[in-house]
């Protein structure tokens, strides 16, 4: 049910809001900004910073505006009809100052080693709300140790302006609790209890709610200054979830992921094991050219060299390509599994289609605050799945390939990879591939599976190209490339494009509008990004 | 005419802890009242009283016990606030140690009018002695049928718990109070929700003073109108001053309300110790600032202080100071408690306060620069709950003592800012 809304301004501005809502949400809602740090969207209120002061009045009987006396705090302040807010007064401005100036006393300001600068609210605020001077003059400022305080956290003590966003994160979101404030007074400090570390699987999103250089993150430790990076929208492919997320790069390297805002999947976080785990994407294993088998050694090849042998391979007609298997991947965009899939059946209505393993877990696993990593370790396993029931006839499941290949039903057989870790076919299934007469890979690492093939094609990785993912809500959402693939590799739906079209020119337009109009999709969800 | 001791009736009656001995100096006898009268009438009763909470801020005890909702299905509880920390202050570990029956009957008449289920009292961490004390009665109560199901074969029935604080100045601000009842670290909330309407395990609850308490069975007996002529109009009934520093006689005393600062130091407490000149009296806790021997005729009520420029009077806990005694020290040593048991929540407030301290150090140690004073009294406008700035009002306190210091000794002051840096006016 919609709730009802009320109007009042700020600083003059007419506001519309739900009724209820915060002060501060309203405003930041409507564009505007207040100051702010404990206040986070995403946990409880704590009001404790005391910078996001406001003055507030109402009309009274007559209709006279008439002023509270003390100040209120504008995240703990539900709107109300005909309120006015002020940030612009003296008073305010003279508060904002003093909260500023306190938070700096005790603060090191080593900006210039710290990770955070640039993306720093206690930089930005004290620029634009500060004093220009500070009046304490004294080196008695109170040092706090450094500290390692997780697998993928420091706690830089010194820097801490004790928000707490962090306790209520473990205490809210993730259900740990590792973090406390322990000491009183100034001599406050956040810290773990008892030495147990932050242990949860959202943890990175601790450096992120920090709104200072207190909490970072270890694997982007000194490793780039935040200017630098430009951030590409893109969706996580760790899970079926498909967490929308920014992947932060510079110079053709990804350095960091992080959250991207969408409440209808994954609210304003992401797990670590997204966030940590993109690091195959600039691993030496990478393959960054095609490969062609010649008297029995691989050998390097151009695209063009491995397109064509597998077009002579196939080109035997009808016999040859009614053994034709494609195994599609869970981690293909939707675009590779349909092109994969519409070329092979092209060759041959008898050409098998085979849905390529998904790596389990027994169950989703939701967290109090309502986050939840999907049971389904891949980003696409639903698009396969639309993709398979979209073309029909032979079809199989991973498992039943080692029948087709022994019983010498699939003689030629193009695996597509793109897993984010390299041995993801066992022992038993590179046995069995080796079987086979013709085997194709397509793939992003180099691997038993990718030294056996006859032909290997050099993938891009999901960062390095545009693609579509169903997650495990059936929304389908688009990304685009953020770097260029490694080395001589190519986008894997350009690639399949030119196996099957031949010299048509690539049009991912009309590729996407025959797959929306083919497996019924209502257009890519508009991911709600703040 | 002479005052009849209320709250001290039963000062020096041997055994007086012990149930029998109370009872036959008519303890429990206001319960008995109480529990044969409809609950409306006996807070009236309290409400025409005048009686205001004794545990420093002084608000309407009857106006406050209204705030609980009427169709609220319950439980409703009552957290007894005995955490009694505030520098100068004595008098409600004195009422357990001269009468702790009477605590526990204030307990049970009041819950009784407000509908609770479960008594908590709060003590503080030191009071070990009291703690046992309180114990005893407690089970004593039990016992005999005032405490637990259909108290006195009525069909009221009330539990009480005693709960040992941990030892911090801030659990007695009343919601710090309930999060370390609850077992968490003792940060006071925000408000709303009050904990009229969402306290303790966030029911509906009351908070209440000891000494607030204690008035209540002697009101229920003896009305309002007795009540109201003892004190002034807007502060009535009788109230315990604890009266400690440089007099002769430091200790506690029961007097209307109303008695003048100087009556009390003089009539009282024996006059300043070695025949020395009062320099400054601290009217009513730390918390509440500084009155100047000139303002010595100042009513101690909750009326008077404000008048000449002290927050209240607050716990009535009386700190008087000689000529020798060193005000920037004495401001410096109550920051220093300020800064000390700051919970650190608030930036002003755990910022300041050791900012503060260290100004006030550097003072001390002649090494003042020339805008300290400035800049102190800017560091206690930057923090307080009156004006907005904290969540609750110890940090109140830290201003008002700092303002009320240096602005009434201010020459005292500026002659600890180093000759060097002294500005000339
Ligand atoms: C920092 C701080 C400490 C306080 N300590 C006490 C205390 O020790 N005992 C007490 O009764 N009230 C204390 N109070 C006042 C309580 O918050 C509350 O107002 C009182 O218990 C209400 O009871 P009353 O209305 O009966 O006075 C304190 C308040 C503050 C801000
Ligand atoms: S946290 Fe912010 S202000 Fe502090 S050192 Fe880092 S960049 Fe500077
Ligand atoms: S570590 Fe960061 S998030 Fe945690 S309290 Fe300190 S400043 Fe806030
Ligand atoms: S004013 Fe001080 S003691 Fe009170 S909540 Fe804030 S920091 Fe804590
Ligand atoms: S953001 Fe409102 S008090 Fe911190």
């Amino acid at each position: 049910m919609a709730k009802k809304k009320v109007t009042f301004t700020f600083n003059g501005h007419p506001i519309e809001a739900e009724e209820g809502l915060s002060v501060l949400q309203a405003v930041l809602d409507a564009g505007y900004t207040i100051p702010h740090y404990c206040y986070h969207e995403g946990l409880s209120v704590a009001g404790s910073c005391r910078l996001c002061a406001v003055e507030v009045g109402h009309p009274d009987k007559d209709g006279n505006l008439k002023m509270i006396q003390p100040l209120v705090m504008s995240c703990q302040t539900p709107v109300r009809q005909d309120m006015t807010v002020r940030s612009d007064t003296e008073r305010v401005r003279d508060h904002q100052k003093s909260v500023l100036e306190l938070l700096l006393i005790n603060h090191p300001l080593d900006c210039p080693v710290c990770d955070q600068a640039g993306e720093c609210l206690l930089q930005d605020y004290s620029f634009r709300y500060g004093r220009s001077i500070s009046r304490f003059e004294t080196d008695d400022k109170i040092k706090q140790p450094k500290k390692d305080v997780g697998k993928y956290l420091l706690l830089y003590s010194d820097r801490c302006i004790l928000c707490t966003r962090c306790v209520r994160f473990t205490r809210e979101v993730s259900g740990t609790a590792e973090l406390a404030v322990v000491h009183r007074g100034n001599k406050s400090e956040i810290d773990i209890f008892g030495g147990r570390g932050i242990d949860n699987k959202l943890s990175g999103n601790l450096a992120d709610i920090c709104p200072v250089g207190a909490l970072l993150a270890k694997p982007f430790l000194f490793k780039q200054r935040v200017w630098f990076l430009e951030n590409t929208p893109s969706v996580c492919p760790r899970c079926s979830r498909g967490c929308n997320i920014y992947l932060c790069h510079n110079q053709g390297v990804v350095w960091r992921l992080l959250p991207r805002r969408n409440d209808r999947i994954n609210g304003q976080w992401i797990c670590d094991e997204g966030r940590f785990g993109s690091a195959f994407l600039h691993a030496d294993e990478r393959l960054s050219e095609c490969r062609l088998r010649r008297e029995r050694i691989q050998q390097p090849a151009s695209l063009a060299e491995a397109l064509q042998r597998v077009g002579e391979h196939l080109a035997g007609g009808q016999p040859a390509a009614d053994k034709l298997a494609v195994v599609l991947s869970p981690f293909a965009c939707l675009e590779e599994q349909y092109l994969l899939s519409r070329w092979a059946r092209g060759l041959s209505a008898q050409a098998t289609l085979v849905s390529g393993p998904v790596f389990s877990a027994d169950q989703d696993e939701t967290f109090p605050g309502g986050f939840v990593i999907a049971a389904e370790k891949a980003p696409n396993r639903r698009g396969m799945q639309r993709v398979l029931d979209h073309f029909g006839g032979p079809r199989l499941i991973w498992q039943q390939l080692e029948q087709a290949i022994e019983s010498g039903a699939a003689e030629t057989v193009w695996v597509q990879g793109g897993h984010p870790w390299r041995h993801w076919c066992t022992g038993e299934q590179l046995a069995l591939f080796r079987q086979a007469k013709f085997l194709i890979a397509q793939d992003i690492l180099d691997s038993e599976l990718t030294r056996q093939a006859d032909v290997v094609f050099a993938g891009a990785a999901w960062a390095e190209k545009a693609g579509t993912f169903i997650n495990d809500q059936d929304l389908a959402q688009s990304y685009q490339a953020a770097i260029e693939p490694a080395g001589a590799a190519v986008d894997d739906t350009e690639l399949l494009w030119r196996l099957g079209q031949g010299d048509l020119p690539f049009d991912r337009q009309r590729l996407q509008a025959e797959i929306a109009d083919a497996l019924g999709i209502k257009g890519s969800t508009e991911t709600e990004s703040k | 005419m002479e005052f009849e001791p209320v709250l001290t009736r039963n000062l020096g009656v041997p055994n007086i802890g012990d149930l029998k001995v109370y009872q036959s100096r008519g303890g429990y006898e206001a319960l008995r009242q109480a529990l044969a009268s409809p609950r409306n009438e006996l807070k009236q009763t309290v409400k025409d009283s005048g009686l205001r909470g004794r545990g420093g801020a002084g608000f309407f005890a009857g106006v406050k016990w209204d705030f609980l909702p009427a169709d609220h299905p319950g439980p409703f509880y009552l957290v007894v606030n005995f955490d009694e920390s505030e520098p100068g202050t004595f008098k409600d570990r004195y009422l357990c140690d001269i009468d702790p029956h009477q605590i526990l009957e204030g307990v049970i008449v009041t819950a009784y009018i407000n509908r609770i289920d479960t008594a908590y009292i709060f003590i503080r961490g030191e009071f070990h002695h009291q703690a046992e004390v309180l114990q005893r009665t407690i089970k004593q109560a039990y016992k005999e049928g005032l405490l637990g199901k259909n108290i006195l074969s009525s069909d009221y029935s009330l539990e009480c718990v005693l709960h040992r604080g941990a030892g911090a100045y801030i659990c007695g601000e009343e919601t710090g109070m309930l999060e370390a009842l609850e077992g968490k670290r003792g940060w006071p909330r925000l408000k709303p929700p009050y904990p009229a309407v969402a306290g303790a395990f966030g029911q509906p609850t009351v908070i209440n003073n000891v000494e607030t308490l204690c008035c209540v069975p002697p009101i229920i007996q003896r009305g309002a109108d007795w009540f109201k002529s003892m004190g002034t109009k807007k502060s009535t009934g009788p109230k315990l001053y604890g009266i400690s520093g440089h007099v002769n006689r430091p200790g506690v005393v029961e007097l209307p309300l109303g008695v003048p600062c100087r009556e009390l130091i003089e009539k009282h407490a024996g006059g300043v110790r070695d025949s020395k000149r009062c320099k400054g009296v601290i009217p009513g806790g730390v918390s509440m600032g500084v009155l100047t021997r000139d303002e010595l005729d100042c009513p101690l009520d909750f009326e008077g202080p404000p008048r000449y420029g002290c927050m209240g009077l607050g716990t009535a806990g009386v700190i008087v100071m000689d000529e020798d005694t060193c005000m920037v020290t004495a401001l410096r040593n109550i920051v220093r408690f300020f800064a000390h048991e700051s919970c650190g929540q608030c930036t002003g407030c755990r910022e300041g306060s050791g900012w503060m301290l260290q100004i006030l150090n550097r003072l001390l140690g002649g090494q003042g620069r020339g805008r300290d004073l400035e800049l102190l009294l800017d560091l206690a406008d930057a923090q307080g709950m009156a004006p907005g700035k904290t969540i609750c009002g110890l940090s109140d306190g830290t201003a008002w003592a700092a303002r009320t210091f240096i602005n009434k000794y201010r020459s005292e002051f500026e002659a600890k800012v180093s000759t060097r840096d002294r500005v000339a006016v």
